[in-house]
């Protein structure tokens, strides 16, 4: 039977080496104690950024901002809710300029534009909300070609049927199309309008 | 016919077996015996089980299903949002008009969150056993009287007098709060329930 090689510590250095060996397992225990396997999932799951978008306001548009802006995932910037508009539940062009108002349990509201990628934040530092939430968005809807120079198109505005209750990422439950599951993306009409909507022309140029 | 074919494994293993003593023979007669007795046994068991969770929580001791709609309603609309108890993985899982829809094969375009479909029968019973199933024997019990009724998570949680994500949603002795333990005690209040109904 061969020996085991064998590490001799000098006794001067044995409180060191325990102190070393505690600091190492306190930082691994406190790795794994701080990670939230489900939030990780959910984080991975969103892929990787899309090419010619940069990071910022402009980029991931329907997915669940909070998952990495909500306190937790590497996002900078914790918000208290975000999302993206869009043509229809069904249509994915996002819709630029759109209105949307929050009203928490408190009374007090806020007014946000949606950018030419659809989305819209509100910062956590700004205005932290008392759930439940009131939202209403209002669109503009396009103007008919042949239209007078100035005209203004009319307006569309909607009131979510229930209150949002304690998720600031509204596409957490807004995903995808209309399912069993999902009321369907945010979208400024349940049609798309005549004109239809159409995503502003160079919004991720110079990538986003 | 058989005869000419070429002899196979199992046939060889089949012709060694049949050679056996008198003992062996026994011996394989009782394994075959314990084999479909366990397969018996298999087949028959969780058939069993099914059939006792087929009661269902009306005879678990669960108040009366008559004026749960009204309560149902109350459940979807202030607990059941999507972003709630309107998902999946929750224990006390609502489904309704405005939330999670129970699954289903239909194809109705309309048969989604917010959409034109009412709540259905099977969405209704899905929450009646949901409401009862939290804590079904305590649930039999507050029924039975023999526990108080703010011992149920179903009532303390709205209230807050139990951690709740969700907040105070339905305090003591509020329009929702009577609904809800009304209900449980075996009178639902409905002018409660119509008024909490009423409310944004």
């Amino acid at each position: 039977m061969s020996k085991l090689p064998t590490m001799r510590i000098s006794p001067r250095l044995v409180p060191h080496a325990f102190a070393i060996l505690s600091l190492m397992s306190a930082g691994v225990l406190g790795a794994a104690s701080c990670a939230d396997p489900v939030a990780d999932d959910i984080i991975t799951a969103l892929g990787p950024e899309k090419s010619g978008v940069r990071r910022g306001p402009l980029h991931r548009g329907g997915q669940p901002c909070l998952a990495c802006h909500g306190g937790y995932g590497p996002g900078g910037g914790d918000f208290a809710f975000a999302g993206t508009i869009y043509a229809t539940p069904t249509d994915p062009t996002p819709v630029n300029a759109a209105r949307i108002k929050v009203t928490d349990a408190t009374g007090q509201s806020r007014e946000l534009f949606s950018n030419c990628a659809g989305n819209f934040l509100q910062e956590i530092r700004q205005w932290t909300p008392i759930y439940p939430l009131r939202v209403e968005v209002e669109c503009t809807l396009p103007v008919p070609a042949g239209s007078p120079p100035g005209t203004v198109g009319a307006k569309k505005r909607s009131v979510m049927q229930t209150r949002i209750a304690r998720d600031g990422s509204c596409a957490s439950c807004h995903f995808g199309d209309p399912s069993q599951s999902s009321p369907g993306r945010i979208g400024c009409d349940v049609a798309q309008p005549t004109p239809p909507f159409e995503q502003l022309a160079g919004c991720f140029a110079g990538g986003g | 016919m058989r005869s000419h074919l070429p002899m196979t494994h199992a046939d060889e293993r089949r012709s060694v077996s049949t050679n056996k003593s008198p003992r062996l023979r026994g011996a394989a007669v009782l394994a075959s015996v314990v084999s479909a007795a366990a397969l018996f046994f298999a087949c028959v068991a969780p058939s069993g089980c099914i059939a006792a969770s087929d009661y269902g929580p009306e005879k678990n001791g669960c108040p009366a299903p008559d004026d749960f709609p009204l309560v149902s309603q109350l459940l979807e609309r202030r607990c059941g949002t999507l972003d709630c108890h309107g998902q999946p993985g929750r224990s006390l899982r609502i489904y309704g008009r405005y939330g999670l829809r129970l699954p289903s094969k239909s194809t109705d375009p309309t048969y989604v969150p917010g959409g034109l479909t009412q709540t259905t029968p099977d969405e209704l019973a899905a929450n009646y056993h949901s409401a009862c199933g939290l804590e079904p024997e305590k649930m039999a019990d507050v029924v039975a009287k023999k526990a108080k009724v703010d011992s149920l998570t179903l009532v303390r949680k709205p209230r807050l007098t139990e951690a709740h994500k969700g907040g105070r949603l339905l305090p003591a002795n509020s329009d929702g709060d009577k609904c809800l333990v009304s209900w449980i005690q075996g009178q639902v209040d409905i002018d409660a329930c119509d008024r909490e109904l009423m409310k944004p």
